[in-house]
């Protein structure tokens, strides 16, 4: 259970009869309203050849839907702000605006679900973002590619052994208006997605204004998913490249449960006990006190198929790479092997008690919330949620760490300084 | 069936409303303020100091005494003050500016009392032990020449050098060799002048509870503050760099990073808000005139945006994107001709109605509940004034008319007013 009564996300739930899932969170201390569409398609879902698709798709969304030319301009017009993500599993598309102009947020979101007006213009167009995003965020950035190098590292069958952003550029390049229709229609619709809506808005109000403008677009055929599961990696990999880089930098990723599994919060909790925080362990351990590294993060990637544990970090000038990623292993056996003190297992649930609930003041990130718990199975889920993490015990993160923690289950991605000079040495 | 052409009718913002903080200058002299409210029993703690960057005669003063408060006091070791702040599930987060610095600090409300503890140990008895800052000085400095890779530092760096000269406070960038000048003694004698300033104040949102509200009156009203006002020093006269294009040279990278723009003027200016007004237009949203040419026509980038920064003696307009190095040049001109439209035309009603809505809706959001406010208050607090001010904006954005936004533009808007900054290449 949450802390309190008070901090429990209250919401209403129906399911339209085209399949639409909605769900109505009322808070009337807010004057906006938060509008949440979730569909459920990711880059897991792309064709190994097409790769990058789900992504350039985000973007083509706001191109203009049937009957409407442009979707950012009337949401503005009426004081709304919008965005979109897309990951591995899921394209999220999100808006906040004052409650009264709810309709607006409405109809262009429905109207983009209806029908898409994509015109060979359009697509070049973002075609050509879309590879400066490339190059803005992965390749033009000192350690940009090393995701890049290191899911194709851990993953041989499952989709995630591409990113979001897609293998190459080559693959987005190369994207046709033919594709582009197919992949709307078999992936975008009512009965493949959820909307959530929050903030100053009754929830009959909500359901009404939904079944309004949702209720009579039609249900499609979704291409079923049969993604291939990841077979369990038999021996440890290694990859070693060399990049115009200051620093030598160490990449571990660890397989590591879906994330319904029942072991996923005990997962999330090691990585905290590692870095979240200055008194984690790798920060104080590697950081502060052996000054092996100059910079340690350890996360997970929180993926609803098989994902990855990951420990990534800088080294401190002169320390060879070896060196580092043996004190990293030290850290690691003794998680492995030492029960962890009720302090510190106490301390790291803390942790994510109370940033949960600073998070929670924002009405679009329960928003957000909502729909992602929805799409896992159900958003009652959202209130048991820290309650899951306070059940973990030293025991269960002890064996999970032998189960995670095993070089048969690790890829290493030495990412080495090249030996040429760099911008800084060269200009003048 | 639906019209599905037609836009919803919608509601325009014509008030808003938002908690007023409430002030009070304590014994000591500080002030602080506070606004309540929320659902939640959490506590957002904003503490200012004039500890900004531009005080400090030697750059990395200021920051590393911002970042070192927390690395060890009289009472707590760095460890111990990690640890604690950890287990109570704070966060805190030092923040700096040219002219001011200090921290956030989250916190559950019942651990108010013992964090702020903390925090106030911190402020008064800071040890900065000699090994943290030889960490300190040895991660910063990695990080620092990881960023001397990236075009987008590159480019900041050398704008502010170009508008106030290098040696001014406000223009002084970051060299290596500044690692090495740093001590003890400097940081002991910066923190003396600055954080126990009489010119401090204090920002309490959110639920602390009566009693506990109390209790943080007396603790902050105990922290002693000394008047040295003249141990501050003045401002010298901005020099900027002679010559328009400034480039830095990058010849690997594959986008070129653009800075544009020229000095302006502080927050309390009478320009001021309609210059926001002129600059959303330019490039202050997604509709903007910038975003639409530059990306959503031409395809040239991922995004390019415009924005003002108000200092406490000056400021400054820029605009920023990074774009493919073959459309550097061309990016420059459309950027130019698009400021030479909004000095030769008047801004059309319907654009302007749009961009009178958006700015409204984004006040909406920036008002929403305590957090979202005191973060607006906090950098209006920082120049010297009151919320008066939000209500001056917004009377702005109602009134404004198009010949008023194009005598603005001929103004502030001429391109050969305006200094560049390319770190990258031309591109051919």
């Amino acid at each position: 259970m949450p802390a309190s009564v008070n901090d429990m996300i209250r919401f209403e739930k129906i399911t339209l009869g085209n399949g639409l899932r909605v769900l109505v969170h009322h808070d009337p201390a807010s004057p906006l309203a938060a509008v949440n569409v979730l569909y459920d398609v990711g880059s897991r879902d792309e064709d190994p050849g097409r790769t990058g698709f789900a992504h350039l798709f985000e973007h083509l969304m706001f191109g203009g839907s049937v009957n409407i030319p442009s979707y950012d301009t009337p949401l503005q017009k009426v004081g709304g702000e919008n965005n979109a993500f897309t990951n591995t599993d899921i394209t999220n598309y999100y808006l906040t605006l004052p409650s009264n102009n709810l309709d607006t947020g409405l109809w262009l979101e429905s109207d983009r679900m209806l029908e898409l007006n994509f015109t060979e213009k359009n697509l070049q167009v973002q075609r050509h973002v879309v590879i400066e995003e490339f190059k803005q965020r992965y390749l033009n950035q000192p350690y940009g590619d090393a995701i890049l190098l290191l899911r194709p590292l851990a993953y041989k069958v499952h989709p995630y052994r591409w990113p979001t952003i897609g293998r190459e550029i080559s693959h987005i390049q190369e994207a046709g208006l033919e594709e582009v229709k197919e992949f709307f229609y078999s992936h975008y619709a009512p009965n493949n997605a959820i909307l959530v809506l929050a903030g100053n808005v009754p929830p009959d109000r909500g359901f009404e204004r939904a079944a309004h403008w949702f209720g009579d677009i039609e249900r499609r055929n979704i291409r079923p998913r049969s993604l291939p599961a990841e077979p369990p990696q038999e021996s440890h990999r290694q990859l070693t490249v060399h990049r115009p880089i200051p620093f030598d930098a160490l990449y571990l990723a660890f397989h590591m449960p879906e994330r319904l599994h029942k072991d996923y919060h005990a997962c999330d909790l090691i990585s905290d006990i590692l870095s979240n925080g200055k008194s984690s362990r790798l920060y104080r351990s590697l950081v502060m006190e052996q000054k092996l590294f100059s910079d340690i993060n350890a996360y997970i990637t929180g993926e609803r198929d098989p994902g990855l544990f990951m420990i990534t970090g800088k080294l401190t000038e002169g320390v060879p790479v070896e060196k580092g990623e043996k004190a990293i292993h030290d850290e690691l056996k003794k998680i492995r092997e030492e029960t962890i003190p009720a302090h510190e297992l106490a301390k790291v649930k803390n942790q994510v008690e109370a940033n949960w609930l600073y998070g929670e003041t924002d009405i679009l990130n329960r928003a957000m919330n909502l729909a992602l718990f929805e799409w896992l199975g159900d958003a009652e889920m959202i209130n048991s949620e820290t309650e899951k993490y306070r059940e973990v015990t030293a025991e269960q993160i002890k064996r999970i760490a032998r189960d995670l923690f095993r070089m048969e289950n690790l890829s290493t991605l030495y990412y080495l300084r090249q030996k040429e000079p760099l911008n800084h040495e060269t200009s003048t | 069936m639906i019209d599905r052409k037609t836009t919803p009718a919608y509601g325009i913002i014509d008030k808003i409303q938002f908690p007023l903080p409430e002030q009070e200058i304590l014994g000591n002299g500080l002030p602080m303020h506070t606004i309540q409210g929320g659902v939640h029993d959490i506590v957002r703690l904003d503490y200012s100091f004039p500890a900004g960057s531009r005080y400090a005669s030697l750059p990395l003063t200021a920051l590393a005494v911002n970042q070192l408060l927390q690395e060890g006091t009289k009472k707590y070791h760095a460890r111990e003050l990690a640890e604690k702040l950890d287990y109570y599930g704070a966060v805190f987060k030092p923040w700096i500016t040219s002219d001011t610095a200090g921290f956030t600090v989250f916190s559950l409300s019942k651990h108010l009392i013992p964090v702020t503890g903390l925090v106030h140990s911190m402020i008064t008895e800071p040890v900065f032990p000699e090994e943290e800052l030889l960490v300190f000085l040895q991660k910063r400095k990695q990080q620092f020449l990881v960023e001397m890779e990236r075009v987008s530092y590159r480019a900041r760096n050398r704008f502010t050098e170009v508008l106030f000269g290098e040696n001014h406070p406000y223009g002084r960038t970051l060299r290596e060799d500044d690692f090495h000048r740093i001590n003890r003694e400097v940081l002991r004698d910066f923190w003396k002048k600055t954080y126990a300033s009489s010119r401090s104040w204090v920002l309490v949102s959110g639920k602390p509870g009566p009693s506990r509200l109390n209790e943080m009156k007396k603790r902050l009203a105990s922290l002693p503050l000394h008047t040295e006002e003249d141990t501050l020093p003045s401002f010298p006269d901005i020099t900027s760099c002679p010559g328009k294009r400034h480039v830095v040279p990058m010849p690997r990278h594959m986008q070129s990073a653009l800075r544009i723009g020229r000095l302006t003027f502080t927050r309390d200016h009478p320009d001021f808000p309609a210059m926001l007004v002129l600059n959303t237009i330019l490039g202050g949203y997604f509709g903007s005139r910038l975003m639409r040419n530059i990306r959503e026509e031409k395809g040239y980038t991922y995004g390019i945006v415009s924005f003002l920064s108000p200092l406490h003696n000056a400021g400054y307009l820029t605009i920023v994107s990074e774009v493919g190095a073959e459309n550097t040049a061309n990016t420059i001109k459309e950027i130019y001709r698009e400021m030479e439209t909004m000095q030769r035309k008047p801004v059309g009603d319907e654009e302007l109605d749009l961009v009178r809505n958006y700015m409204m809706g984004d006040l909406l959001r920036e008002l929403d509940g305590p957090f979202a406010t005191a973060e607006t208050y906090r950098s209006i607090v920082d120049a010297g004034m009151d919320m008066s001010h939000v209500q001056h904006i917004m009377e702005t954005i109602k009134n404004i008319t198009p010949g008023e936004i194009g005598k603005l533009a001929q103004k502030y808007l001429s391109p050969e007013n305006m200094k560049e900054v390319i770190a990258g290449r031309m591109g051919e």
